[in-house]
């Protein structure tokens, strides 16, 4: 469903995502999403990362495409290892937001 | 494991950061493509992880840029792990040094034991001192040993005449010398005793070292007769004889003869492989035998041949692995009627066979006489031997026994007493 901007006018998706939705097209490929699987609560993968903003044993914000962030709350958060693409998180996740971003 | 294996092998380092933009630090390696993980906050402002040791020169403008700095806490892996090694040239010489000691120590005997079992054999300070001479002692190569391994037996065999079985044994640093001694025979059963016929025989000759005979050459004797009385007749002053016990020795050569009658059958079955035949592979690997495949079994009776053939011999010395074909035949029975000449030699072969069991060694054959009736179906076959041999056979009196104990064994007797033939025979 089209989203409604600031002015009253109805936005219109991008090409590259009618394109994806109608081909059934990988979005994480196409779209630069981050793609999420997480273990429990207690281990998660994240790729197509753009880095990270926040690093603390509580909370750990990873910035993803589009000025998207992933805010994950928990207690004993550590990153397990860190490459260009992916990363993975362990420790007890109590929340997990995705605040702002697009797609 | 394998991660931990890479890891290992490739060397890394754990690395503590320092400063205010530890996230962007990881940020910026990252984006550069290092590797980093076991990424942990230790404390505010402060960041551990390990990073492939390789990249760590990577790394720097990342800290430079970041205004973080980083200090290497701890290097792991094969390369450091090597390195350290190679560095320490004393670990190495006193490495080497280790190894030449214990090849050079482990060369030498340093103990001799001695294990005497059974028999009458001198006391192990003996045995010691004849080793020592021999050159059996703590402190020579096993080589020598080795080398003298044969001359030690021999000097220890002639040293030691009463051992019956002498072993040096080289174990690692120990000398292990067994002595067995020699084990007498147990002492032969003393007291009187008469001489009985071990067979039926006709007796040709009589020598008599010991006892009072009763019977002469001519004589026929069965199985048990007494042929040499244990009993020695002497005579008295006063007159008279007294009777004394002995143990009855002497031999007495008899004629013996022994029969083997055989029936042979002129007709016999024999079994006719017939055109059916059916082959079966098998693969055995130790006890257990793993047919390929089992189908159109011939049943009834067959005839049976099997083939094995070890496979791989290089690999394959104990023969735990060979292919084996067996090869199933019908089987027709067929009547064949066998010629008297066959059935006579098989006959002979059969009796000679028979009789080897029966003649005893030091037999020496007199005379041998063979007869042969062919019947309808069967062929009979006799043969006699008739032999030359001694049938003297120790038996202990049991008439002294019987006596009282402590009663004197001196018995005055008649003089005719000891000549004639023993009641019981």
């Amino acid at each position: 469903m089209a989203k409604t901007a600031k002015n009253g006018h109805r936005r219109r998706k991008p090409c590259k995502t009618l394109l994806v939705n109608f081909f059934g097209l990988p979005g994480e490929v196409l779209l630069d999403l981050p793609r999420l699987v997480m273990l429990g609560n207690n281990r998660m993968v994240v790729e197509n990362h753009r880095g990270l903003l926040e690093y603390t044993e509580e909370t750990v914000r990873i910035k993803t495409a589009q000025n998207g962030e992933i805010r994950v709350t928990g207690k004993g958060l550590n990153l397990l290892y860190m490459a260009r693409e992916e990363l993975g998180l362990a420790g007890r996740f109590l929340r997990i937001d995705l605040p702002g971003g697009e797609g | 494991m394998y991660r931990w294996l890479l890891d290992f092998y490739h060397g890394y380092l754990v690395v503590m950061a320092q400063g205010k933009r530890l996230e962007a630090l990881l940020n910026r390696a990252a984006a550069t493509g290092i590797y980093l993980w076991g990424i942990r906050r230790p404390a505010p402002g402060r960041l551990l992880f390990r990073v492939r040791g390789k990249d760590f020169p990577r790394l720097r403008p990342a800290f430079r840029r970041c205004g973080c700095r980083g200090k290497i806490l701890h290097r792991s892996g094969l390369p450091f792990l090597l390195r350290r090694l190679l560095q320490n040239k004393g670990r190495w010489l006193g490495l080497a040094f280790f190894i030449t000691a214990i090849q050079v120590l482990a060369s030498f005997v340093w103990v001799v034991g001695v294990a005497v079992e059974n028999g009458e054999l001198p006391g192990e300070p003996r045995i010691r001192e004849e080793l020592r001479e021999i050159g059996v002692r703590p402190g020579v190569s096993r080589g020598k040993i080795k080398k003298a391994h044969e001359r030690i037996l021999e000097e220890l065999t002639i040293a030691f005449p009463e051992a019956a079985w002498i072993d040096v044994e080289l174990r690692g640093v120990v000398v292990l010398v067994t002595m067995v001694g020699k084990t007498p025979p147990p002492a032969e059963e003393e007291g009187p005793g008469d001489i009985v016929a071990a067979k039926e025989g006709l007796v040709s000759e009589v020598i008599v070292l010991e006892g009072t005979p009763l019977v002469k050459a001519g004589d026929m004797v069965s199985r048990g007769d007494l042929l040499i009385l244990g009993e020695k007749i002497l005579p008295r002053r006063e007159g008279g004889f007294i009777s004394q016990p002995v143990r009855a020795d002497g031999i007495v050569k008899a004629r013996v003869w022994y029969e083997q009658k055989i029936e042979e059958p002129l007709v016999i079955w024999r079994p006719v492989r017939g055109p059916r035949e059916r082959v079966v592979f098998s693969l055995r690997w130790r006890d257990r035998v793993f047919p390929f495949y089992r189908r159109d079994r011939i049943s009834g009776m067959v005839l049976w041949e099997r083939h094995t053939k070890r496979i791989c011999r290089g690999r394959n010395q104990m023969n735990l692995v060979e292919l084996i074909k067996d090869i199933y035949s019908e089987v027709s029975w067929m009547k064949v009627r066998v010629s008297p000449e066959e059935a006579l030699a098989k006959a002979r072969r059969e009796a000679a066979r028979e009789l080897s069991f029966l003649l005893p060694e030091a037999a020496a054959v007199k005379n041998r006489r063979e007869e042969w009736e062919t019947g309808e179906d069967f062929l009979t076959y006799r043969l006699v031997v008739e032999t030359l041999e001694d049938i003297a056979q120790l038996a202990v009196s049991t008439r002294e026994r019987q006596e009282e104990p402590g009663e004197d064994r001196n018995r005055e007797t008649a003089p005719e007493a000891g000549n004639g033939q023993a009641s019981g025979i």
